[in-house]
């Protein structure tokens, strides 16, 4: 059965894994197109966008498998956003980055619109290489008899993968440490200063902001963010002002409560009965 | 026994209450308005039941146990049928006993005369049969308090013999019961023949009458003939058979002559005659079926809730085995009822009233198993009652006689003859623990008071040994007097066991019982008695968990000759006399290492003092030997020193790092890893680096400062910072070695995060990471500030740092108290961990659920006791699993139980759980499910005072693997309760690989075991070097089948799940595993429109749409697992 050629505009794209001891031949299925972003548009583009990429898709396998489809299509860069979901929690339908969620303030600027999940770019070194390298494909799909690329992969397997040392070297640590530190420290004297101009100018009703000595954010002063532990101290403040009232002095405050008693008594009661027929419809009184 | 000084709030304080106080509290308020009915009702349960909750559920059991309508009354028109034809059978001629059997011999039906041993062999006096004074229907049946039961119901009808026949003297050796006998067999021998005539189709059969050897009976169960007639009664359908008792008329005998205390069977003997209690009561009981109904039926009359009351007592024993039968400890039915009625009249040490008769059916239960628990009737004092009816005279006596005794001073029957001492323990024991339970203001306990059965053998009991009944070999023993004191042979033997057991166990068991593997009640009426079977003696043990393994059995000071001679002549030649440090010389037994003591002890005294031919059946030295011996040592500890070695090496190293100095200085190290609590499956063993569990956590705290970066990744990156400086101290200073690691998986999206891992110059591993109080307060900031659609992904985050940074560390606290608190919590937590691991499972679970579940049956261990054994714990764990229905009931657990009690707790943190506290928890629960019916997000609710939330360790998992939880723990439980023997026990450990879409043998090229510190299965000790050498580079020994697994998954749980062992050093040759994996029933059977992120491996379809691209993804897998997959199995692929 022959693969369809196009789907939704994108060119399928199919590469070979070998058979090994343990599994056939198989195809595996890339789809690929122009990439089209505002800053370059279709005539400017010498990036290929491909879908579904396969384990390993390192600059040398792409570089390996376009070289034998297309000689002159050189490979420049590649930027890939593999399905990687550590315990399954990542989520791919948005970006979650937890600097910005902690304070926004830090957050760095420069940030790309992101490569969809399993999907890559493919840079190449001009225009022509990227038409060259589509071209072949489609011509490569449209022949009678295809000789698919095979997938050849860099990528270290087995037992070497999976013992390979995870140690992090101390001194390189320590330099990227105190790199970022100190850039974090920079940013956040330049939001002082800010906050220090902020405090000498007058708003346009006349009024100045105070800013304590310890304060360091700017949030820290303007929104104050609710906490877990904010939530715990109202409800104690609660409490303590309802001690404070006396609640059996006016004979109304005493009728009440025991119409409250009843009342409480009466829907538990209800509860009750309601659960004890649930658990009947469950059969939980069947003791053999 | 477990006692608390709490009473309920809501529920009834106690049993002394008086009517009036109840009659009081009635009356509803008058200046309330609401006063309809229901307020009314709902004020009464809650007084005079435990809850409004527990009555109404009382109210479904009962009326769940009521015996049909339509079944009683096609069960009545048996009985008239019945009653007809014994009314028309014809007295007999007076036979001699030649002439009685020549007239079975030649009658049609060959029925034999069912004569008690020893059968007679000449009489001078004749047998006869006369028309019965009378017939009636005794028993349950009569009473109308049966319940329907699995097994039938048995109507019971006496039949009095005419008081004409009998002799004043006929109650010596054994008149009265040939007498009886020869009745029996020809009314057996005339209901054959008419019964056919009359249209009821039954089978005729003997039974002995509750296992007694002296009172057979005739059971009738209905048959369906080939061909019924129109008129024919059949009752099979119904389950019910009928029970003919014959007795003797009330008064027939003189019933001071058969005092328990008074030998009624004469024999030639020397010495002076020993009593027969079990012979006389046997007698006057068969004098008193219609008495006792009577009796009973006018309690029933004065207390209106006696008969539910009876209902509740009859199902509680029977959910615990216990019953009227010989073998089943002697207290059933008809003596829970007498008691009862017993306390109706009184009961106290001055005749005070224990139970009234207004009291509610729970009431009145709660008051007898109350009365059971803290009274002792066998040593300190009896009951003693009158029958009258009327006559309140029941008082409870000091000084027993060591029997325990119901006496009932009218008839002269100790209403609890056929108990034991050593049965009565049981129910009292059995008693206390239901007490407990109904004094639980928490928790609602009706389930496990009257629903879950606690019947099966190697569940009930902390250790099961049997021993097949004709090894024991003592015939000889049993002489003329052991004959006319223990009647049976079994009786006799079980007897022996018992006190040996006993005496040998001493502290070491709280309770012994010895029973027999069945009973041959029921036999044909060809036959004298019924042909004997093989049977097992089975010895049940509740063990002390604390003194059952002591190595040691210490006697008497070698100065004490008395005692000395005692000693020596029980314990042979393993009494030796040994100096202690403390300076005492006294005698003790050493028991072996490498063996469980009580196992020891068991054999040798058997063989000492029964027989050494006497094969004694253990099953729980197999459980142990599921569990990997270490290298370093085989020996059996409950908690093994290997992780003692480890504490000491962890706190040296805690010691060093308090003493570094850092910009800000350490506040706490605290520990979360499992072989620090003694619950790790594999025990540390130095350099044991391929052991996946080599480092074990720590959580790092500095002093509070001001300065933490306020932002979290930055906050990370200072962390890493402090951690780098305690590297470089390391370095330079000691002889430690240290690396830092990065850690992506513990909480997602966090990138930063770095762990430190050191390894000490003894061989162990650790492992650090940083926490400040800035951490939380930003991850709750993050979940604040998240777009409305990301907040559950956020809130995932905070739940993944909470448990690796703090509920981790409470959890460690917790659990590592408890395992000290519990001695055979960490054997068997560890056999658990095996079995998950053996079933694919571990990977999935983090140590924490796995801890929490099976501290279950020790926390809260009802209908059972806390486990004293691997065993019991292991497999009343899967039974728990295997019953607990996760989508409906949250599991919550009590961590401080009982803390309060042993002396070790200093830093006694947690109080025991409140209503409150569990008031909250279930409304999370119901909250939780209540946006999640269908258990899809979170399966296992498992909630303690340190986490409410209850899904702190559970998210993550999923319906699929707690679905093949609760059905692998469902399929061992059953194949357990068929049988439990080596073949059982491998079977539940082997998994069920068919039901994997792919399965992955894995073999590493090296071997694993010995460098996971595992003693390589089939080698023996000394040919396997012991220690092992230190590596330079840790990661290059390491387990490589976990972090293959971790990839997998992160590259595509999202189209199947994948499982795999954990341990690859536990595998064959220590170096085989599995990955298994089910692919997604969805997205493996569906095609989609094509998407760009469609997140896995794609093919286009004929239709452009998209499918799983199932081979391309296998080629992938196996292009990442190279050299480490020996095979690839598919299952259903096409």
């Amino acid at each position: 059965m022959a693969p369809p050629l196009q789907i939704k505009g994108y060119t399928v794209f199919p590469v070979v894994f070998d058979a090994t001891t343990h599994t056939k031949k198989t195809l595996h299925y890339m789809f690929v197109k122009k990439h089209v972003t505002k800053s370059s548009p279709e005539s400017q583009s010498r990036s290929l966008f491909i879908v579904n990429i396969p384990v390993g898709t390192t600059v040398k396998a792409v570089r390996s498998v376009f070289s034998t489809i297309a000689m002159g299509a050189i490979v420049e860069s590649l930027t890939v956003n593999e399905h990687y979901s550590e315990r399954n929690m990542i989520n791919y339908d948005y970006e979650i980055n937890l600097t910005r969620l902690t304070n926004e303030e830090m957050t760095h600027e420069e940030e790309h619109p992101p490569i969809p999940v399993g999907c890559a770019v493919v840079t190449f070194v001009d225009k022509n290489a990227v038409n060259l390298a589509l071209g072949a494909i489609k011509k490569l799909v449209n022949a009678s008899n295809p000789k698919y690329p095979v997938w050849k992969s860099d990528l270290v397997t087995g037992h070497k993968r999976y013992t390979a040392s995870r140690k992090l070297d101390s001194e390189q640590l320590a330099a990227q440490v105190a790199q970022a530190m100190s850039d974090f420290q920079q940013r956040e004297q330049q939001l002082k200063e800010e906050l220090t101009n902020m405090q000498s100018t007058v708003d346009e009703d006349g009024f100045t902001l105070v800013v304590g000595s310890h304060r360091k954010t700017k949030n820290g002063i303007l929104g104050s963010l609710k906490r877990a532990a904010d939530l715990e101290q109202d409800e104690k403040v609660v409490k303590k002002m309802k001690k404070k009232e006396k609640q059996d002095f006016y004979r109304f405050q005493i009728r009440e409560r025991k119409k409250q008693e009843m009342n409480d008594l009466l829907n538990k009661f209800k509860e009750d009965q309601e659960r004890v027929r649930q658990m009947k419809q469950k059969r939980q009184f069947k003791p053999f | 026994m477990v006692k608390r000084d709490r009473e309920p709030e809501s529920g009834v304080n106690d049993t002394e209450q008086g009517p009036a106080a109840v009659e009081v509290n009635h009356r509803p308020h008058k200046k309330a308005q609401l006063t309809s009915q229901d307020v009314q009702i709902a004020r009464e349960t809650a007084e005079l039941f435990k809850s409004n909750i527990f009555k109404l559920q009382i109210d479904e059991l009962v009326k769940e146990l009521r015996l049909k309508d339509s079944h009683c009354k096609l069960i009545e028109r048996v009985l008239h049928r019945l009653y007809e034809i014994i009314q028309d059978i014809s007295a007999s001629e007076a036979f001699s006993l030649e002439e009685a059997e020549n007239y079975f011999e030649k009658s049609k039906n060959k029925v034999a005369i069912p004569f008690p041993d020893p059968k007679p062999t000449s009489i001078n006096y004749k047998l006869q049969y006369n028309a019965p004074t009378d017939v009636s229907l005794v028993g349950s049946f009569g009473l109308k308090t049966g319940i329907q039961q699995p097994d039938g119901m048995a109507v019971d009808v006496s039949l009095t013999m005419p008081k004409s026949m009998f002799q004043p003297k006929d109650y010596l050796n054994y008149k009265a019961l040939y007498k009886r006998a020869f009745y029996i067999a020809y009314l057996a021998d005339q209901l054959i023949t008419l019964t056919a005539k009359n249209h009821l189709p039954v089978r005729i059969s003997y039974e002995y009458v509750n296992g007694d050897k002296l009172c057979p009976s005739i059971r009738i169960d209905s048959v369906t003939p080939d061909k019924v007639h129109d008129n024919d009664l059949l009752f099979e359908d119904t389950n019910f058979r009928v029970r003919l008792l014959v007795g003797f008329e009330y008064g027939l005998f003189e019933s001071k002559k058969l005092l328990p205390d008074r030998n009624c069977v004469r024999i030639q003997t020397d010495d002076e005659l020993p009593p027969t209690p079990l012979y006389n009561s046997s007698i006057l009981s068969s004098t008193t079926y219609k008495y006792y109904l009577k009796y009973l039926y006018a309690t029933k009359k004065t207390t209106t809730s006696f008969r539910d009351a009876t209902v509740l007592g009859k199902l509680w024993l029977r959910q615990r085995g216990l019953g009227s039968h010989f073998n089943k400890g002697g207290f059933g039915h008809f003596e829970f009822a007498v008691l009862m009625a017993a306390l109706l009249a009184g009961g106290g040490e001055n005749g005070n009233k224990v139970l009234l008769h207004g009291y509610s059916s729970y009431q009145l239960f709660k008051g007898t198993i109350k009365y059971l628990a803290t009274q002792d009737l066998v040593d300190d004092g009896y009951l003693s009652f009158s029958s009258v009816v009327g006559d309140n005279g029941s008082v409870y006596k000091k000084g027993g006689f060591n029997v325990p005794t119901l006496f009932d001073k009218t008839t002269k029957i100790n209403i609890f003859w056929k108990m034991t001492a050593s049965s009565y323990q049981v129910l009292k024991k059995q008693a206390a623990e239901t007490l407990d339970l109904l004094n639980d203001v928490v928790q609602d306990r009706f389930k496990q008071t009257f629903i879950y059965k606690n019947t099966q053998k190697h569940l009930q009991y902390d250790m099961l040994v049997s021993v097949p009944l004709k090894d024991l070999n003592q015939h000889e023993k049993f002489g003329p007097i052991e004959k006319i004191t223990f009647l049976t042979y079994e009786n006799f033997v079980c007897s022996k066991v018992h006190k040996l057991v006993l005496r040998a166990m001493a502290e070491r068991a709280s309770h012994v019982v010895v029973r027999l593997s069945s009973t041959d009640d029921k036999w044909s009426v060809q036959k004298r008695r019924p042909d004997t079977q093989d049977k097992q003696v089975e010895i049940g043990l509740y063990l002390n968990a604390i003194e059952c393994e002591k190595k040691i059995t210490k006697g008497p000071l070698h100065n004490d000759e008395e005692n000395a001679i005692r000693f020596r002549s029980f314990w042979g030649a393993k009494a030796q006399v040994r100096k202690y440090k403390d300076g005492n010389i006294q005698y003790s037994c050493l028991w072996p290492a490498n063996e469980l003591t009580v196992v020891s002890i068991l054999k040798y005294i058997f063989e000492l003092h029964i027989s050494s031919s006497a094969r004694l059946e253990f099953i729980t030295d197999r459980f142990w030997k599921m569990l990997p011996v270490p290298l370093t040592s085989n020996s059996m500890q409950l908690i093994p020193s290997n992780f003692q070695q480890l504490k000491n090496s962890y706190s040296e190293l805690c010691k060093l790092l308090n003493k570094i100095d850092l910009p800000l200085s350490v506040k706490s190290i605290l520990p979360a890893s499992p072989a620090l609590r003694n619950t790790s499956l594999i025990l540390p063993v130095p350099h044991a680096v391929s052991n996946p569990d080599f480092f074990n956590e720590s959580i790092l705290q500095f002093e509070s400062s001001t300065k933490w970066p306020d932002e979290l990744l930055a906050l990370e990156q200072t962390k890493t910072a402090f951690l780098l400086k305690i590297n470089d101290y390391l370095a330079k200073n000691t002889n430690y070695k240290s690396y830092l690691e990065e850690d992506r998986t513990s909480v997602p999206y966090n990138t930063e995060i770095k762990v430190l891992r050191v390894l000490t110059p003894d061989g162990y591993g650790f492992s650090f990471r940083v926490l400040t109080e800035r951490d939380e307060v930003l991850y709750l900031r993050a979940i604040e500030n998240a777009p409305e659609k990301q907040r559950k992904t956020v809130a995932d985050i905070y739940l993944a740092f909470n448990q690796k940074y703090m509920g981790s560390v409470k959890h460690h606290r917790a659990i590592a108290s408890l395992s000290t608190y519990f001695p055979f919590y960490s054997a068997t937590v560890r056999l658990f961990k095996r079995w998950l691991d053996a079933q694919l499972l571990l990977s999935h679970f983090n140590d924490e659920l796995v801890e929490l579940l099976v501290m279950k049956v020790f926390v809260d261990p009802a209908p059972y006791s806390v486990p004293a054994s691997v065993e019991a714990g292991f497999l009343r764990t899967l039974q728990f699993l295997s019953q607990w229905n996760w989508k409906d009931d949250p599991l919550v657990l009590d961590l401080a139980k009982d803390l309060e009690k042993s002396g070790n707790y200093i830093d006694l943190v947690s109080e025991r759980l409140t209503v409150q506290a569990y008031q909250s928890i279930t409304g999370n629960f119901s909250k939780l499910r209540k946006e999640d019916p269908q258990a899809i997000k979170t399966q296992l609710f498992v909630a303690s005072k340190e986490d409410p939330s209850g899904k702190l360790w559970s998210f993550g998992l999923s319906l699929p693997i707690a679905t093949r939880l609760t059905a692998l723990s469902k399929a061992a439980v059953a194949a357990v309760s068929k049988t439990l023997n080596q073949k059982t026990l491998k079977l539940i450990f082997t998994p069920a690989l068919k039901d994997y879409d792919i399965v992955l043998k894995i073999k590493t090229p090296t071997e694993l075991a010995s460098k996971s510190g595992i003693l390589p299965e089939n080698k023996f000790k000394n040919l396997v070097a012991t220690s092992l050498v230190a590596s330079d580079d840790v990661s290059s020994e390491q387990d490589p089948v976990p972090a293959f697994c971790d990839e997998l998954r992160a590259r595509f749980s999202n189209v199947m799940l994948i499982s795999c062992g954990k341990y690859t050093g536990l595998g064959k040759e220590g170096r085989c595993n599995v990955v298994a994996a089910i692919l997604n029933p969805v997205i493996a059977n569906s095609k989609k429109k094509f998407r760009v992120n469609v997140g896995y491996d794609v093919e286009p379809t004929d239709d452009e749409q998209l499918k799983l691209n199932k081979y391309s993804l296998l080629s992938q897998i196996s292009l990442l697992g190279g050299d480490l997959i020996e095979t690839v199995d598919l299952n259903r692929w096409e």
